[in-house]
């Protein structure tokens, strides 16, 4: 499986993921216009690794601003992250934070918690 | 909002959108059995409490994003205001550093004005030309024992009877006399290259750098403006004046002298004292003008000035003997055409002269003066001519003539 990169805009967010290491990075802030355009072809890359590869995953987040679409997204993402979990897949989220920004470190708490999922929230 | 309306936030929901469809589907099938339809409802009331949690879950976020954004705006508002309050500041520095550095500009221009008038006052004490010699450029610059070792042409005048003018005058008379009579021959000099490097009273000492030449023709231009001068002087009634020049040229050394507290310029060098001897000996000769062979011969076209040879001569302090010129270009034109018609036979009577011949030259002289009665040189020759016939001519006689005056 080959890795997938997406370069940074100045709406959507980078995106690199290693197929080898499972390491996969959000890394920006994520306001497109239209944000299934942008999620879609990374849902499905996920579900491909998840089908083909079987892998563990390590998925860092280091986001400084959400619209409510992409909040939603993010949602999808991390429930389709829980059901590879429930299903015995290794699942680890980091979700990076700048030191001062209660904001995002509240988001991440909201996003996360309700899910059956290994996350920490790490400031930077 | 209905599941067929395409947009983007209904993309996000497609999952949401799909069990509203299912619920209408439902509704639209009327003969579901009561068992199946409570699986559907227990289903649907799951998904809907999902979607009651994703909903709350928005709704959160969202109100956290409205305020980062309106946080950061209040931020840019802040940042905005401090920057508008900063460019308050630097508008009005500016308008005082402007105004200030219009003030200092003022003030520098000023003292440059000042400085300007120092140093033009100060070149009138000190030439500029003095100081260019000596490679300076400002008076700033000029250390005492700054000197050139080179050859120029040095050129005295002096005013005929000064002293018994000046007795006729009162001392502010006699200031205004002299301060007049500068004004009208200093400037000659200058247009010929030449700086004026003392006053001696009435007497000028005057250095020209760059060509004998120069020397000559200021020379001739200062007894210009002197004829000039008397018709003026003559229109109120006074007595027109006469100047003798004397001119000579060779090495010497143009310098700073002095003690470290005053200082002067100071030209030191035997061809200075021989130019001043030249300028005393036109009142032995009678003429107005008298330079010497050094400077003659380093005239190129010399011919272009009407000379005549005067005598050799050995000036008072010094050894060796020298051969002098009158040049009398400016002469009043009748005494010129004199002069010039009677050229010839002066100088064939200085011919005999130099041979012994003593009677054919006062022969000579004796014709001289038939035309110009008032000639020294003519008078002198004869006289000398005379004596020799009468005593004789000492064996060691080289036709040199031993000057005293000064």
């Amino acid at each position: 499986m080959e890795n997938l990169h997406l370069a940074r805009k100045k709406d959507t967010l980078e995106i690199h993921f290693d197929a080898d290491t499972g390491v996969l990075a959000l890394e920006g802030a994520s306001y497109p216009e239209n944000p299934i355009e942008f999620f879609d072809p990374i849902y499905a890359w996920i579900q491909q690794y998840i089908d083909e590869a079987h892998g563990p995953l390590t998925v860092t987040i280091r986001i400084n601003y959400l619209n409510t679409s992409s909040s939603k997204c993010i949602l999808d993402f991390l429930e389709m992250l829980e059901s590879y979990h429930k299903a015995g897949g290794v699942v680890q989220v980091d979700w990076y934070y700048e030191e001062d920004d209660e904001d995002m470190l509240e988001t991440g708490e909201e996003l996360c918690e309700d899910l059956e999922l290994s996350y920490t929230m790490i400031p930077y | 909002m209905k599941p067929s309306e395409k947009s983007s936030a209904s993309d996000v929901y497609k999952d949401e959108s799909a069990v509203w469809e299912r619920v209408e589907t439902l509704l639209k099938a009327r003969n579901l059995a009561p068992e199946e339809l409570w699986k559907e409802f227990a289903l649907l009331s799951e998904q809907y409490q999902q979607l009651l949690r994703t909903t709350v879950k928005m709704t959160r976020i969202s109100d956290k994003a409205q305020k980062k954004l309106i946080t950061a705006n209040e931020q840019i508002q802040q940042q905005q205001e401090a920057l508008r309050e900063t460019n308050a500041q630097l508008e009005h520095l500016n308008a005082t550093l402007e105004q200030r550095v219009e003030e200092q500009t003022r003030v520098i221009r000023d003292q440059l004005e000042q400085l300007q008038e120092i140093n033009l006052s100060y070149s009138r004490f000190v030439p500029f030309e003095f100081m260019e010699e000596l490679g300076r450029e400002s008076i700033l610059n000029v250390e005492l024992g700054d000197h050139v070792h080179d050859e120029m042409t040095v050129l005295f005048s002096d005013i005929r009877s000064y002293t018994s003018i000046a007795e006729s005058m009162s001392p502010r008379e006699t200031f205004n006399f002299l301060n007049t009579y500068l004004r009208r021959i200093g400037p000659a000099i200058r247009e010929h290259q030449g700086f004026v490097n003392q006053y001696y009273g009435d007497g000028i000492m005057a250095i020209f750098p760059k060509s004998p030449d120069d020397a000559v023709q200021a020379a001739i231009k200062m007894l210009e403006r002197v004829k000039q001068y008397n018709v003026t002087r003559e229109k109120k009634g006074r007595e027109p004046i006469h100047i003798g020049i004397g001119i000579n040229t060779g090495m010497l050394m143009l310098g700073i002298i002095g003690d470290g507290w005053r200082a002067d310029t100071g030209v030191v060098a035997d061809t200075v004292n021989t130019a001043a001897r030249l300028e005393g000996l036109t009142k032995y000769y009678g003429v107005s003008f008298i330079v010497s062979d050094t400077t003659v011969t380093q005239i190129p076209e010399s011919q272009r000035y009407t000379l005549r040879f005067l005598d050799t001569v050995q000036v008072k302090g010094k050894k060796s003997a020298m051969k002098i010129y009158e040049v009398f270009n400016a002469d009043p034109e009748e005494l010129f055409e004199q002069k010039l018609q009677s050229l010839p036979e002066f100088e064939q009577g200085q011919r005999y002269y130099f041979a012994r011949q003593f009677a054919d030259a006062a022969k000579c002289f004796i014709n001289v003066l038939n035309l110009m009665p008032d000639d020294l040189p003519t008078k002198h020759y004869l006289e000398r001519s005379a004596k020799f016939m009468v005593e004789g001519v000492p064996d060691d006689w080289q036709g040199i003539q031993k000057m005293d005056v000064k």
